[in-house]
């Protein structure tokens, strides 16, 4: 592994440059899409949630908001109203419970009316939007570069007939092949992590005035705030995970395959059937593939789209067993794999 | 003891049998070339014995079954049909990836002459370079045995000359040899012993086992005219043989070559040589066998 390791930045440096390259660009397209708008307004700041709260001026008055949208919640029950429109399921209005957790989170923390800003994927003027845009491309970035380097970092050697003089050193195919993946993987996560770690400092820097202090994500039935600190750590946490769980399977499916363009063919339909499926339509097992491939379960907390719950966090574990059953089905087939072509 | 045994050692591709081998051993401090015709199963060989292929049986490199435990691979070098070299890296540094040790690296580089190109990017190599850095690769990590899989492609006749040295140079230096190639006479001054695959099946060629009873001589005569009045004589007398230039090629049994002399002896007999321990004529003669 050491040797792999030592010899990753000589023999692949251009893949290296390439994707430096490729995040440089992301994270400057993230970048020039965010419009600095330190002073903002109201009517920009607010949307459609944000707006079906009550106006209120006295806790005495929020009281009184917390106690109607409880009736509420009692007479509709959880879910509240859904409508399809062009494909796509929205929540007619806020479900009862959203109305029933946000006045209480309001009234246990003796907030004005004002305090709360929607958060939305457009850029506005606190950190936390501000690395949320970063995060969103720099996670476009991830899937594609984990495809690629999954399906060509080990297949390269095939492809350039370098196998025969790779796999006939006296070390074990298995060995051989972990190593290949223990640095690539490695790197990928070096790499992410030291650009989640540039940009969160970045995104602090630029905003330091900013009086955001929490972000509120609605989970279905919780309220889960988290501080600039942890929504970073959420943010880095769906990044490495996305780039473990896609990485490991193209790798050691390119590696079964002894082939890296098929499965950079077979990655690239798939994200291209995404797109063109309504996520209406998607169905449980394609919301996951949404979900670790559109950035991590970052989506599932807080896209209204989704309006979904932590428990759907449960179905990346299938995602998680695949990676983890891919590579222990290469095994077998390692052995039984022709490297003298 | 050997430095190679082969056991059961059976290959197909699909449903056509390539290599059906009961039994082979190759001794250590060896030099062998395993010869055949296109397809015959030399370089299917050559990929079994480096783990590059799956087979059914078993070989055992310095006693060790290599499918179980391929340490041995790593005193073994090989050159299997091109050379495989890292375009981003040099010559050296090439071998210095795959080589443990590289003492022996400067002086194999002057015996084949290419310490010069060493530290230039393979990228930049020519065939010839790369297939002389490829026999260079194969020799400074084969401590114990090299592998050379057709390495007198793309060289000029006196690169193979420095290859044959530096061959020559392994063997003396504790190193076991297996050579293949089609360039047979080229080939005989490498090997010691030699192999012929044909029908999948492997045999070992010496004085006690050629394929037939029959011997090949040459006779040489001092003019043309000679050799080919020779060469309708001899027609006649329905024996086999072959007109080149100013020689004719004589298959026959041992005992009679003897009696034909004597008839030829009105013909100007300039040279006279046996030449059936030659690998280009025991080749021909397994091709030619029904």
């Amino acid at each position: 592994m050491k040797k792999e390791f030592t010899m990753l930045f000589k023999k692949r440096y251009p893949y290296l440059i390439m994707l430096a390259v490729l995040a440089i660009v992301f994270i400057l397209v993230g970048h020039l899409s965010f419009v600095s708008d330190a002073k903002g307004s109201s009517d920009s700041v607010y949307s459609d949630f944000i707006d079906k709260l009550e106006i209120y001026n006295t806790q005495e008055e929020l009281q009184v908001l917390y106690n109607q949208s409880l009736a509420k919640l009692e007479e509709y029950g959880p879910g509240g109203t859904k409508i399809e429109v062009e494909g796509m399921t929205y929540w007619e209005s806020p479900p009862p419970e959203y109305f029933v957790a946000i006045y209480k989170f309001l009234l246990d923390n003796n907030l004005p009316y004002d305090s709360l800003v929607e958060f939305e994927n457009k850029p506005k003027y606190t950190p936390f939007h501000y690395f949320a845009n970063y995060s969103l491309y720099f996670g476009y970035f991830i899937l594609i570069s984990s495809i690629i380097m999954g399906a060509l970092f080990q297949t390269t050697d095939v492809m350039s007939k370098m196998a025969k003089m790779v796999y006939s050193t006296g070390e074990k195919r298995s060995k051989i092949i972990d190593a290949k993946y223990g640095v690539s993987m490695l790197a990928l996560i070096v790499f992410t992590l030291l650009a989640d770690i540039i940009m969160s400092i970045s995104a602090y820097g630029l905003f330091a005035n900013s009086d955001a202090k929490y972000c509120i994500m609605f989970t279905g039935s919780n309220l889960l705030t988290l501080s600039f600190f942890e929504f970073i750590l959420l943010n880095v946490s769906s990044h490495l995970l996305i780039a473990t769980l896609i990485y490991t399977i193209n790798y050691y499916l390119s590696v079964m395959c002894k082939n890296g363009i098929i499965m950079l063919c077979a990655n690239f339909s798939l994200v291209v059937l995404l797109l063109i499926i309504p996520a209406s339509e998607s169905g449980m097992f394609f919301k996951t593939i949404e979900i670790a491939f559109l950035g991590g379960f970052n989506s599932v907390l807080y896209s209204p789209q989704y309006y979904t719950e932590f428990k759907y966090l449960l179905l990346l574990i299938p995602y998680a067993l695949i990676a983890v059953a891919v590579a222990l089905i290469s095994r077998p087939v390692i052995k039984q794999i022709d490297y003298s072509r | 003891m050997s430095i190679i045994e082969i056991k059961n050692l059976k290959k197909s591709y699909g449903k056509k049998p390539v290599l059906d081998i009961e039994e082979m051993k190759i001794q250590d401090g060896d030099s062998i070339g395993i010869f055949g015709a296109n397809g015959s199963g030399k370089s299917t060989l050559i990929k079994c014995l480096t783990g590059l292929l799956p087979y059914q049986g078993s070989i055992y490199i310095d006693g060790k079954d290599i499918s179980k435990d391929p340490s041995p691979l790593k005193d073994v070098g090989i050159l299997v049909e091109e050379p495989a070299l890292y375009k981003m890296l040099t010559g050296r540094e090439n071998i210095k990836y795959f080589c443990e040790d590289t003492a022996k690296l400067d002086l194999y580089a002057k015996i084949l002459e290419v310490d010069d190109i060493l530290d230039m990017k393979a990228k930049s190599y020519s065939l010839g370079m790369k297939q002389k850095l490829g026999i260079l690769l194969a020799c400074v990590k084969g401590k114990k045995l090299v592998i050379l899989d057709e390495p007198f492609n793309c060289l000029d006749v006196i690169s193979i000359d420095k290859a044959i040295s530096l061959i020559t140079q392994c063997q003396k230096d504790g190193a076991s040899i297996i050579l293949t190639s089609h360039q047979l006479d080229s080939s005989q001054k490498a090997v010691d012993k030699y192999y012929l695959i044909k029908d999948t099946k492997i045999y070992l060629c010496s004085d006690e086992e050629t394929n037939n009873q029959q011997k090949v001589y040459s006779v040489e005569f001092d003019s043309f005219d000679r050799a080919s009045s020779a060469y309708k004589f001899l027609q006649e007398k329905d024996i086999d043989c072959e007109l080149c230039d100013l020689s004719v090629k004589i298959r026959l049994s041992e005992g009679d070559i003897f009696t034909l002399l004597a008839d030829l002896e009105g013909f100007s007999i300039k040279k006279f040589e046996d030449i059936s321990n030659s690998i280009k004529e025991a080749y021909i003669a397994m091709e030619m066998k029904k």
